[in-house]
């Protein structure tokens, strides 16, 4: 556990020889998410892929020293600048609660190879920071500005790897298999997500968000990192292609317009049985009324 | 109480049909609906002659204070009195009290028909004060230009209608609501238009009708039951004990048979299908779209719904497997592989070896009512079933801890070959999956 | 008093008279005829609820009819090819892609579609404040139990006639229902299984079920419907409607408008006015936007998943029941035996059976033709409030997922909340509506006393201060029933009847008369019941 960089005392030379390896060592990234786990028994498979971690590592490095094109210093320099500035950022308004190292606490999750894509997530929805603890976080307005998303994203990632903030293009959206988005849909998320993606209850307070604020990118970040209650797709789950449809699938839905007029919500039968009553009903025992009222003399 | 005079029809025409008078009319029927040929009772009709529920107008004071005006318009023949309307032609009995008053207040300026007048026929009911329709000749014509208005914005919402349907692009999100609102348009305009033209212009009218007493008269109850009785003991049930029994053997036997179509419902008799799937010892796990699951597919905390893909031999000795995928496979070999956190997994006694690797899978189909029970909540571990809110406990073997569910759902003993593929290490479930039945131990 | 002479056989014939003539040649309509047409009704506003049931149910005739072209019942799976893009290429079966043809494809399809939904919804929910009319006026009482009977009846076949065509379209979210329905006839002791096998032809989802399904939808039930309504209207005729005490009104008269015209224009234009509510609805709100749910699935669900509003009660007493399954001798009970058959079976059965209880209990078995007041028989009116109270519990609990996500509340807790209400929820609302009702009656029986208050307050000599009494109005003489609070107040009092203008004033009037017919009198007058001398 100590040759991969898990404390925060890393000097600022190191961020970019690991945020490097990352992408270049895919195969151990399975190895690396069990990582975050910390039982005993992923501690001793651990020990070994750290060892071709490391070597990888040193592979890679000088492999980069010696191929890095010299137009990428600066480059990097703006990578150790976001990671410095995400630093102060994070010690500023996240270290009170998941700790000065990132490395959480009893009541809050490590940080420590959550990756770019949580961070990305949970503070672009402004579920990060926490206002108050409650059963789950919601979906308020960003604090942070774009920018100060990607230092904080920058550093987490410079803790120790994980998901990167997927890159979602209005192209790759409108190029997505819509219906075989929609049949991953209603296959992995309409179970919580309810099927027209307006959110529904869980258990003791949780609940699934509806997803009609969610950008395409936080839509993919989430399956990728798995906030809170959500289950985690993986990439050999859901692959990049898919899982952009689904964001697309998502977004016809919440966006698209309701051929057959307003849409009472998308919330299916309640409100529908709430309309049949108040305005239906209702309006017809009104026109009885009508009806049956005396005229005005 | 008056006497009857006048013979009246109302409507149109048909006035010259005294033979069918009211008095027989009630007198067999003893009640107003009754259509007036319903049975030949000629012969009974003298006989029961029935005392009617007069209407009691003796407290009727004679001056209607409120509601004297009749209005510039009304023909003299009509506001001297409630008219008696649908009184029976060539009343005799002039104890009877007509079937129907009508009264009046105002006539509308149209001159109605009356047909005999009736003294406090109303029997206490009032009579509601002229409308101004009633009384001013300009207010009835506002209201006919109103009411006009309204048919006028139906024609509109008709030909909207029509335009739309032909003319619109049905793939706009305009189509259904335009159609919608013409057609709301079309018959409203007319509806409200009607509801005006009764309120607004036609006679205010309180009519009073006589209800009738639905119990026949003791004679006629004891003439019916007389004949009813007499006509049985015609058919001689009672005479020929063998013809009753077997009359009643055959009717049962011959009842019994709607039993048959009814078993004709379906070929397929339940046997020992709810006891079992379509998973069988060695079937990997396939996803929907065809994926056989590896090891390390699925990332911590992930799931994946995944159906059994069947191992078939091949003529050369290779094995595929198949994927079965189609809806009644679905139904009830539907599974939820659920990768858990290494070591958190509390197996019951003899499923130690059940899961492999902090994967676990577990029956989809939810043990109270069949719902895909997938609502997985990857922190605490609950599965949730969205139809009726069980919850159950994938660590502890999946145990319903929560809502109407009694019973933990099935797991499948899964194992991971020498490739990283999943199976179904000991074949199918040990228990029926999804709802309970009578059969179900 | 005059008499008019009868009217004049007419020889030379319009066309109408012509036609009139040459039927009742054939037939002898005449008497028939014309006494039907003068039949009188009572035009009491809440008459009229029923006749919302009988117009959506047209409506839904109408509706149906068009959907029947073009709606193919079949299980069989096909690839969908319309244009609806994101389900384009999916498996689905015809039924489906068959809905969405006619939600995208076809010309009118999705309003139609639309308004033979809503519809629906009205036409249960119209039969169900009917319902309530009927029982809380007591109209079922002795002779109408078999209308009653037929009500219920009625209202049993709305239901699932609902259900069936609910399930038609093989959606996500109908295909969920008729999954928990399939579990539902499962579980019957003894027959289950058989039940449900015979029923969907084979183990679930069976074989071809949707053709099944198909035909009792649309030939089945609304067969039974149509035959029972036609009883329902006969018996109504047969008996004559019943109506509110009032100014003249006994028990062996019916004072209202007759048939024709009056009553018929207002009735036909009232069943436009229905036409109209749901064909707006139809194409202003959306309903069961199939589309969105997508094709059903076994091994899929949607969140919160609803039936109809009318099976909601249902779901939410299934949600409430606790896990109580029984087992033993090598047979299970299961628990979703208990809230979904044997709940129905019991509130369907003793709403049936209420007016022969009502009998039994009260020893009342004379026949009534006037209504009550609901505070006339308070134990009846608190029995109706307890069981509404019940079912609304039940019906919250359908939707409690929604009501959850909605007001962020615990589902746990709305449903602990569902069991606690319902067991103390019913019993509050029965002690206070007997209450409210004996309160009522105690004004009544002050006012039968002491007269009506006038709000005139006065000093004596002694320097007390008394509110003057204006004595009660002598009721209709032919009258005993005539209520006694109902007469116009003097309008100094600031809750006269005579001055306001307008429509919430006339409607505030409808309302205040819903249980009596009020007198037009002029303000502080006596009232005068008017025979009809001159006027």
């Amino acid at each position: 556990m100590t040759e991969t960089p898990d404390t925060p005392s890393d000097t600022p030379s190191d961020p970019p020889s690991d945020s490097t390896p990352s992408k270049v060592a895919t195969p151990v990234a399975t190895t690396k998410r069990s990582a975050r786990k910390r039982g005993p028994s992923a501690r001793r498979r651990r020990r070994s892929s750290a060892l071709v971690l490391v070597l990888g590592l040193l592979a890679t490095g000088v492999l980069w020293t010696m191929l890095a094109p010299t137009g990428n210093a600066a480059q990097t320099a703006d990578a150790n600048e976001a990671v410095r500035q995400g630093r102060a950022l994070y010690q500023q308004g996240c270290s009170s609660c998941h700790g000065l190292g990132a490395q959480g606490t009893k009541d809050t999750p490590s940080l420590i190879g959550v990756g770019a894509a949580a961070v990305d997530f949970q503070v672009s929805t402004g579920r990060m920071p926490l206002a108050a603890p409650a059963a789950q976080a919601d979906r308020k307005p960003p604090i942070y500005s774009a920018t100060q998303i990607d230092q904080l994203a920058a550093y987490v990632d410079s803790l120790g790897g994980g998901p990167e903030v997927p890159k979602v293009t209005d192209q790759a959206l409108s190029d997505a298999d819509l219906s075989h988005g929609g049949e991953l849909y209603r296959a992995n998320c309409a179970q919580c997500h309810q099927a027209v993606a307006q959110g529904a209850p869980l258990t003791y307070g949780k609940f699934a968000p509806s997803l009609s604020e969610s950008t395409p990118t936080q839509i993919v970040e989430a399956m990728r990192t798995g906030p809170e209650s959500m289950p985690v797709f993986g990439d050999r789950q859901v692959n990049e292609e898919d899982a952009v449809a689904v964001a697309a699938y998502v977004k016809h839905l919440t966006d698209s317009k309701s051929p057959g007029g307003f849409s009472l919500g998308k919330y299916g039968p309640v409100p529908e049985g709430l309309l049949a009553m108040l305005v239906g009903i209702g309006g017809l025992l009104v026109v009885c009324l009508w009806i049956g009222a005396r005229q005005k003399v | 109480m008056s006497d009857q005079t006048g013979p009246g029809t109302a409507g149109s025409g048909g006035g010259d049909q005294p033979g069918d008078s009211a008095q027989e009319r009630v007198h067999y029927a003893g009640y107003q609906g009754e259509p007036a040929d319903k049975s030949d009772q000629d012969s009974m009709s003298s006989i029961f002659k029935r005392a009617k529920h007069p209407v009691d107008t003796s407290g009727a004071p004679a001056g209607g204070s409120g509601i004297s005006a009749g209005g510039p318009d009304v023909p003299a023949g009509t506001s001297d009195g409630p008219e008696a309307l649908g009184t029976p032609p060539n009343q005799t009995d002039s104890t009877r009290d007509p079937e129907t008053t009508v009264m009046r207040t105002g006539a509308a300026g149209v001159a109605q028909p009356t047909y005999g007048t009736h003294a406090g026929g109303g029997g206490g009911v009032t009579v509601r004060p002229p409308r101004a329709e009633d009384v001013d000749r300009r207010a009835e014509r506002r209201a006919e230009r109103l009411i006009a208005c309204w048919f006028l914005i139906s024609v509109v919402g008709t030909v909207g209608f029509v335009i739309t349907n032909f003319v619109g692009d049905k793939h706009q999100a305009y189509y259904t609501p335009c159609l919608g609102s013409a057609l709301g348009l079309a018959v409203g305009g007319l509806g409200i238009g009607m509801i005006l033209w009764a309120k607004r212009l036609m006679p205010h009218e309180q009519a009073v009708q006589d209800r009738h007493e639905f119990t026949s008269p003791k004679e006629e109850i004891a003439v019916t039951e007389a004949e009813i009785t007499a006509g049985f003991a015609d058919t001689g049930l009672a005479r020929f004990p063998l013809l009753r029994r077997t009359l009643l053997g055959a009717g049962t036997v011959l009842g019994g048979l709607v039993v048959v179509p009814l078993l004709n419902l379906t070929n397929s008799k339940p046997g020992k299908k709810l006891d079992h799937t379509s998973w069988v010892k060695g079937s990997r796990l396939v996803t929907e779209d065809g994926r056989l699951v590896k090891l390390g597919d699925i990332s911590i905390g992930g799931i994946e719904t995944v159906f059994p893909a069947i191992p078939v031999t091949e003529s050369d000795g290779t094995t595929t497997y198949k994927p079965k995928t189609d809806v009644h496979t679905k139904a009830d070999s539907t599974t939820i592989l659920i990768r858990l956190p290494p070591g958190i997994d509390r197996p019951r006694k003899g499923r130690e070896n059940w899961s492999i690797d902090g994967h676990v899978a577990y029956s989809k189909i939810c043990s109270h009512a069949g719902c895909p029970v997938s609502l997985y909540e990857q922190q605490t571990h609950h599965l949730l079933c969205p139809c009726h809110q069980s919850v159950f406990d994938v660590l502890d073997g999946c145990r319903a801890i929560f809502g109407p569910a009694s019973r933990s759902l099935p797991q499948l003993a899964i194992a991971a070959d020498a490739d990283g593929f999943l199976y179904a290490r000991n074949g199918d479930y040990d228990e029926p999956v999804g709802a309970a039945f009578w059969e179900r131990s | 008093m005059t008499t008019a002479s009868p009217p004049e056989f007419v020889k030379r014939p319009t066309p109408v008279r012509k036609a009139n003539r040459a039927i009742d040649e054939r037939f002898g309509t005449q008497p028939g005829l014309r006494r039907n047409l003068n039949k009188v009704f009572p035009d009491h506003w809440s008459f009229m609820i029923g006749e919302i049931a009988l117009y959506s149910f047209i409506v839904l005739l109408l509706t149906g009819i068009y959907l029947t072209l073009f709606f193919d019942p079949s299980n069989t799976e096909v690839i969908y090819n319309g244009s609806y893009v994101p389900l384009k290429g999916v498996e689905m079966s015809r039924a489906y892609a068959s809905t969405l043809d006619i939600s995208f494809d076809t010309r009118a399809g999705l309003v139609f579609r639309q308004i033979h939904h809503w519809a629906a919804l009205i036409f249960v929910a119209s039969i169900v404040v009917h319902l309530f009319r009927v029982f809380f006026t007591g109209a079922y009482r002795k002779p109408r139990e078999v209308n009653w009977l037929i009500g219920v009846g009625l209202l049993i076949l709305a239901i699932l006639e609902g259900f069936a065509g609910y399930s038609l379209p093989d959606d996500l979210l109908s295909g969920t229902g008729l999954r928990i329905a399939a579990s539902i006839a499962q579980s019957i002791p003894i027959i289950g299984t058989w039940a449900s096998f015979l029923l969907f032809n084979g183990e679930f989802p069976g074989d071809n079920f949707l053709p099944r399904l198909y035909v009792i939808h649309i030939l089945l039930v609304p067969g039974v419907l149509l035959a029972l309504i036609g009883a329902h209207m006969g018996i109504l005729w047969h008996q004559k409607h019943t109506d509110f005490p009032g100014p003249g009104k006994t028990e062996h008269n019916v004072v209202g408008h007759r048939v024709f015209p009056v009553f018929a224009v207002k009735s036909g234009g009232f069943f436009m006015m229905v036409f109209a509510m749901l064909a707006l609805l139809g194409g202003l709100a959306q309903i069961n936007p199939i589309w969105m749910f997508g094709p059903y699935d076994p091994s899929k669900v949607s969140s919160a998943s609803q039936p109809d509003w009318y099976i909601g009660f249902l779901d939410g007493s299934t949600r409430l029941m606790p896990p109580w399954e029984f087992r033993g001798l090598g047979h299970t009970v299961p628990a979703v035996f208990w809230p979904t058959a044997v709940l129905p079976g019991i509130l369907f059965t003793l709403l049936a059976l209420y007016p022969f209880l009502e009998a039994r209990f009260t020893g009342d078995t004379k026949s009534y033709n006037l209504l009550q007041r609901p505070r006339e028989a308070p134990t009846r009116t608190a029995l109706g409030a307890m069981s509404i109270s019940f079912y609304l519990v039940l019906w919250i609990s359908g939707g409690n997922d929604v009501i959850a996500k909605t007001f962020s509340i615990s589902l746990n807790a709305m449903t602990w909340a569902g069991r606690i209400g319902l067991i103390i929820v019913p019993p509050i609302a029965y002690a206070i509506t007997k209450k409210i009702c004996l309160s009522l009656q105690e004004k009544d029986a002050e006012v039968e006393h002491h007269g009506i208050e006038t709000g005139i307050i006065r000093q004596l000599p002694s320097g007390e201060f008394v509110e003057d009494h204006r004595p009660k109005p002598t009721p209709v003489p032919d009258h005993p029933q005539v209520p006694n609070d109902r007469f116009a107040l003097p309008s100094a009092n600031g809750h006269g009847d005579g001055d306001g203008k307008g429509l919430a004033r006339r409607a505030g009037k409808a309302v205040s008369g819903f249980f009596v017919e009020e007198k037009e009198t002029g303000p502080g007058g006596p009232s005068t019941p008017v025979g009809g001398g001159k006027h």
